[in-house]
């Protein structure tokens, strides 16, 4: 008796925890709205701290951005152009694609704010090139055809003219102690 | 009356998050998934020091500027350094280890969720699809006690089920709002992607009505999921093209471990003696630990 009354309360526990559990996981991909507002300090812990804040928009509400890359040139302590280079590099010899796929997702969240580019990225490429004085970052993202102008004007896939590149900061590096 | 059908409700309720036979389809996917996320994360340690380290992307330092930390605790913030995250990532690495061999599948799970949200709250930017999904799954796994009869691998079971269709769901309607996926256009803007994309896919702007069929296929078969997984009739069919159109992903878009792992979720809408079957033959390998054999008068709190 003690014990069916004890499984009872345990399952009256988990279904109270169940019902937010839900309530949550179903509504923090919609939460950018009045009652995202309203309920984010009741919701917001709980999915942040679980890490339950995904929207799954995966290509979507639109396919994906398009090829993106950070654009760099490294100058030296003169001022004089050393390197340039885009980075992720896809000549980059990365046997496994999936180091790739990463690169991407990194090059996709800096590219959506020029403090998160020249943040992550000034920085970096100054540790990876010493003979570096500072450093110059373009956010780049090339436009894509559409099948139409594909099948019938033959353009490439990988179009320079659509290009658009646009500069985020200029960073001197910081002199090594 | 009206206390009777909150009994009825109670009756549903419990009979469907507490009383479902579970274990083998959840032991299916939790091997198939610790497999996959022990290759994905070996192959992510070749770049830790670049997503993680303190002369990657992503410096400790910066990371107030670059990201929100509120309730974003990490182990790699409160223990900072190249060492710690190499220690980390061989204790993460141990723990699927122990998740695909079945040793103590309850705590791997605890210490695998941990040190993934770690990682990821340490650096969000270097996480895609993959881990994101995963992330939910090391949470239920670690709710079930991986016993047959057991409430906790019922209720855990239950959540990985209702999971992915909240996943396809929102995946879905997200669609719904894009012009490109209204006009039929959407496969043509992922194939032409460059970047992601396997092979040259210039080809197929020459059969668009391919591309328009494929794109609202996909839309269609997302958003009715969650519905029509649950009719069993359907089911294989359901699964089938998932199947199909997960395949097709790997290979076009060249995300192998992202479309496996969607795939590998389909174990949990298999019938439990198809579970069964492929987990003895598994078994057979001696490599994995055996699911505990059910007993009809086992009920586990």
């Amino acid at each position: 008796m003690a014990a069916t009354r004890a499984r009872f309360f345990v399952k009256l526990g988990l279904s109270l925890w169940l019902v937010f559990h839900l309530f949550v996981i179903a509504f923090v991909p919609n939460a950018q709205n009045y009652l995202g507002v309203k309920l984010a300090p009741l919701v917001g812990p709980y999915a942040n701290f679980f890490e339950l804040t995904n929207a799954w928009s995966f290509f979507a509400p639109e396919p994906g951005p398009p090829p993106v890359f950070i654009e760099y040139e490294l100058l030296g302590k003169e001022g004089d152009s050393l390197r340039r280079g885009l980075w992720p590099d896809a000549n980059e010899n990365l046997v496994f694609r999936d180091r790739l796929n990463r690169r991407i997702a990194v090059a996709e969240f800096m590219i959506s704010s020029e403090q998160r580019a020249e943040k992550m990225m000034a920085p970096y490429l100054c540790s990876r090139n010493p003979d570096a004085g500072s450093v110059r970052l373009w956010r780049v993202a090339y436009g894509l055809p559409g099948f139409e102008e594909v099948s019938s004007q033959n353009k490439p896939l990988r179009d320079e003219s659509r290009i658009e590149r646009h500069l985020v900061s200029h960073n001197f590096c910081e002199e090594k102690k | 009356m009206i206390s009777r059908k909150l009994a009825a409700v109670w009756e549903g309720w419990e009979k469907f998050w507490f009383e479902a036979e579970g274990v083998e389809r959840m032991t299916l996917f939790r091997r198939l998934a610790a497999i996959l996320m022990l290759g994905s994360y070996l192959v992510r340690s070749i770049d830790l020091e670049l997503y993680f380290g303190e002369n990657g992307v992503a410096r400790m330092a910066v990371l107030p500027e670059i990201m929100d930390p509120k309730y974003k605790l990490s182990l790699l913030t409160l223990f900072p350094g190249d060492t710690a995250m190499w220690v980390f990532n061989g204790i993460f690495l141990g723990a699927l280890l122990l998740l695909v061999v079945g040793i103590w599948p309850r705590w791997a799970s605890v210490l695998a969720a941990v040190i993934h949200i770690s990682f990821l709250h340490r650096n969000q930017s270097a996480g895609y699809g993959v881990d994101t999904i995963i992330s939910f799954y090391f949470l239920y796994f670690a709710l079930a006690d991986w016993k047959p009869g057991s409430l906790w691998t019922s209720m855990a079971y239950r959540l990985c089920q209702i999971q992915l269709c909240i996943i396809y769901a929102y995946a879905g309607v997200h669609k719904l709002k894009g012009t490109l996926w209204w006009k039929g256009e959407a496969l043509w803007a992922a194939l032409a992607n460059w970047q992601l994309a396997r092979w040259d896919f210039s080809w197929a702007a020459h059969v668009p009505i391919l591309l328009i069929i494929a794109t609202f296929a996909t839309l269609i078969w997302e958003v009715y999921f969650p519905v029509l997984i649950w009719i069993k009739p359907l089911r294989p069919w359901m699964l089938f093209f998932g199947a199909v159109f997960h395949l097709g992903i790997a290979l076009a878009l060249n995300i192998p471990f992202f479309a496996a792992l969607m795939v590998f979720t389909y174990a949990l809408f298999l019938e439990e003696d198809q579970a069964s079957r492929v987990n003895r033959r598994m078994e057979s390998l001696r490599f994995f630990r055996k699911v505990p054999v059910t007993t009809a008068d086992t009920v586990i709190v």
